[in-house]
């Protein structure tokens, strides 16, 4: 069997059914190969790093891995920013890319670059295969790769000739040789029962949890459930973590960090135990380390165990798949019969907090205000369970603020890398994983021009994605930080030379619609809704809206910014600045 | 010129493959930690078995369990040993020093002190082998560095290679 010919029998073994990618010289066999079958379904998007967002946007709506197929040189180099963005956020995908042929290795060669020297850094492993005899083994071990232990980015570099010439195809169950991750934890672990011993004990706990919970699977997510109803602990999630847990619940405190309410930031700051279960206490997740949670005991259940006293100091470290930590507490807080100590103290102080309402905001004058949109989008659409993305700013706060999420895999977000332009191709990869789902990128002004261009793809396909722009002319959170931090200095954040995304929209065959005024908002969201195609939704927001609460330059959680109290700029100092 | 004295020697078995050398490096550089010395070697000929590095590094405990976590993460890192206690491992560094005749007379006495052996000997240089631990190879080149003969002094050394003792 050729070696191209191996990549596509690798994918069908691997059960890949739809891959992204963008053709070019280097890797020419393996798209002759793909052109002999039907099996896998390409896609082809319009720049190489939205076919890396497809396949983060794939891979996080299904839990499968996702698949970028690309050319050697400025196809691959397009991939980076994806393949970082995967790293950071822990998502599962593999990355082929041509190279030129083994004999032009290291000779400048056109469209040569030191494939596997520049993602090194930003994959979880990279293979550049010399030899066809070791491909099909490299193409099994990096979906192994890719979706064990913390999942994480992998790249194949295959060179050309390797790709023509012929050797003998091993299937998956005949490769040997994979590293394994044995990270489970039995139910009677000293740890377990150590865990269980203090959460008993508790006064004022609480449940922080990540995108390791959503990693681990459905299962995981409804272990968490019925661990944090048994238990009666309050519990807010990451960014990442958001739709793990049901946001309507009782329970649930809201997304905390920078931008988390009020009440989740001040639970985790009185606290006296934290049980932190697949979250990496991000910068934007603790503020001012030396004030994170200074009361509590921490207990720290990770799949990574780098992860593990990195950044905080914990109390009990478990190294585990949280399904499998999760499990285990659950099962033995039952078998052994524990109860929680009396919560109602902690609750009813919890109870204050919130009813401080901190994402409490007046829609009152004809100008759409952002929150309004984002608000209304969810009332309107939530009884379809759509998949939600972002860009990176401040809509994407208010989306998760005020979107909520009822199930995993719903929410999509450049969290760890803050990636602008991911959002609206990894919607395209969310609906092609998710054909009949409602799938809409929450995006803003800045960060929809960055990869627009797959408008064209989506059109293509007769992908139904709904990009629905909170608008303000700005380049809002460097608007919010310049306010706020920098002495109103608005350098180059205002978004001069708009282009009429209406317009822009029918220029591709799209949909276009705008909402410019409170009253149109509602019309305009169902038209958006049902159109079956594309559509740009343009929805003119207030521009001066700041994203609240904030917590501010390495503060700490006690210290958050509210929307109704007069925010006057913050004195700041140089060291200050530095620490945002 | 003085090198710290090493706290931690980092023993990693990790596949003997392309790239591997460059990830474990890279992982240093990227979170800031620092390499006083690395050796590797694979452990046979043909690259099935893996290959030995040894690293020695500083930091505190909490630095050090980082370090020691993020190498594992790496895919073809199969274990990695802190060797750092002394008494625990045998240490071994081999130094190259090449001299000028005419400063054969101002180490004469340094030298005695030490186990060496000439290698290479000619008109213009002559060079000594050192293997000892690495304390003795800097107690030595600090030595060196005392003499006047200082210029006229060229030296090579390996890095060092551990084995833990059980």
């Amino acid at each position: 069997m050729a070696g191209a010919q191996m990549v596509i029998q690798a994918l069908v073994d691997q059960g890949v059914d739809t891959i992204f990618g963008y053709p070019g010289g280097a890797i020419l066999p393996v798209y002759d190969a793909l052109f002999h079958q039907e099996q896998v379904h390409h896609i082809l998007v319009r720049h190489e790093q939205a076919a890396a967002h497809a396949a983060e946007g794939y891979a996080r709506s299904s839990g499968r891995v996702g698949v970028a197929l690309v050319t050697s040189g400025p196809g691959v180099t397009n991939t980076v920013t994806g393949l970082t963005d995967a790293l950071l956020d822990s998502i599962p995908i593999v990355c082929i890319c041509g190279q030129v042929a083994t004999h032009l290795l290291g000779t400048d060669a056109f469209q040569e670059a030191d494939t596997t020297g520049i993602t090194r850094a930003c994959t979880k492993h990279n293979y550049l295969v010399r030899n066809v005899d070791q491909l099909s083994e490299v193409l099994h071990q990096a979906f192994h790769v890719a979706r064990s232990g913390r999942p994480g980015p992998v790249l194949i570099d295959l060179p050309k000739d390797v790709q023509v010439a012929r050797g003998k195809y091993l299937r998956p169950e005949e490769v040997s040789h994979y590293k394994h991750y044995p990270y489970s934890v039995p139910a009677n672990d000293p740890k377990i029962d150590q865990a269980l011993e203090w959460m008993a004990q508790a006064q004022r706990p609480i449940f922080y949890t990540g995108g390791g919970v959503i990693n681990a699977g459905p299962q995981a997510c409804e272990l968490l459930r019925n661990l944090v109803h048994a238990t009666g602990f309050p519990i807010t999630n990451t960014l990442m973590g958001l739709g793990a847990y049901p946001a309507s619940d009782r329970q649930f405190l809201g997304m905390l960090g920078m931008h988390g309410t009020y009440e989740a930031n001040l639970t985790m700051y009185h606290c006296d135990l934290m049980i932190a279960v697949g979250a990496r206490f991000d910068d934007r997740v603790t503020g001012k380390l030396s004030e994170f949670s200074p009361h509590s005991k921490k207990i720290h259940i990770d799949v990574d165990p780098s992860q593990i006293n990195k950044i905080v100091h914990v109390d009990l470290g478990i190294t585990a798949d949280a399904s499998c930590a999760l499990e285990a507490l659950l099962e033995s807080w039952k078998h052994q019969g524990r109860r929680p100590s009396d919560l109602r103290p902690w609750w009813s102080r919890i109870e204050q907090w919130r009813s401080r309402q901190c994402l409490a905001f007046k829609q009152v004058s004809d100008t759409i205000k952002p929150q309004y949109a984002i608000q209304r989008l969810y009332e309107k659409t939530r009884h379809q369970d759509p998949i939600i993305t972002t860009e990176v700013g401040q809509h994407q706060m208010w989306a998760a603020q005020y979107f909520g999420f009822e199930r995993p895999n719903r929410w999509l977000t450049s969290g760890g890398l803050g990636t602008m332009g991911y959002g609206f191709p990894a919607a395209i990869g969310a609906q092609l994983a998710n054909p009949e789902a409602l799938v809409i990128d929450i995006a803003g002004d800045g960060s929809i021009l960055m990869n627009l261009q797959e408008l064209s793809t989506a059109v293509q396909y007769r992908l139904p994605v709904k990009i629905f722009i909170i608008n303000n002319r700005w380049l809002g959170m460097v608007r919010q930080w310049q306010e706020l931090v920098h002495g109103g200095r608005y350098s180059q954040s205002y978004s001069e030379a708009l282009p009429d995304f209406v317009k822009l929209a029918e220029a591709y065959g799209a949909l276009g619609l705008r909402a410019t005024k409170a009253l149109e908002l509602d019309r305009v969201i169902d038209q958006m809704v049902a159109y079956d195609g594309p559509v740009v939704a343009d929805i003119w927001v207030d521009p001066n809206q700041n994203c609240y609460p904030m917590i501010h330059s390495g503060a700490p959680h006690y210290q958050m910014l509210l929307e109704d109290e007069s925010n006057e700029p913050v004195q700041t100092t140089e060291v200050g600045r530095a620490m945002l | 010129m003085i090198r710290p004295t090493q706290e931690h020697l980092l023993s990693i078995l990790a596949d003997n493959e392309v790239g591997t050398l460059a990830r474990i490096v890279g992982t240093f550089a990227a979170r800031g930690y620092n390499i006083e010395s690395i050796t590797a070697g694979g452990l046979d000929d043909d690259q099935k078995k893996p290959s030995r590095i040894i690293i020695a590094t500083e930091g505190t405990p909490a630095v050090i369990e980082q370090i020691k976590a993020q190498l594992t993460r790496i895919v073809t890192v199969h274990s990695v040993d802190n060797l750092s206690r002394h008494e625990e491992c045998i240490e071994r560094e081999l130094l190259l020093i090449k001299i000028k005749p005419k400063c054969r007379k101002a180490l004469a006495a340094l030298l005695e002190r030490f186990e060496y052996r000439i290698i290479e000997q000619d008109s213009d240089w002559i060079t000594y082998e050192l293997v000892s631990s690495q304390l003795t190879v800097n107690a030595f080149l600090d030595a060196t560095q005392n003499t006047e003969a200082a210029e006229d002094v060229d030296f090579v050394r390996t890095g060092i290679i551990a084995l833990r003792k059980h």
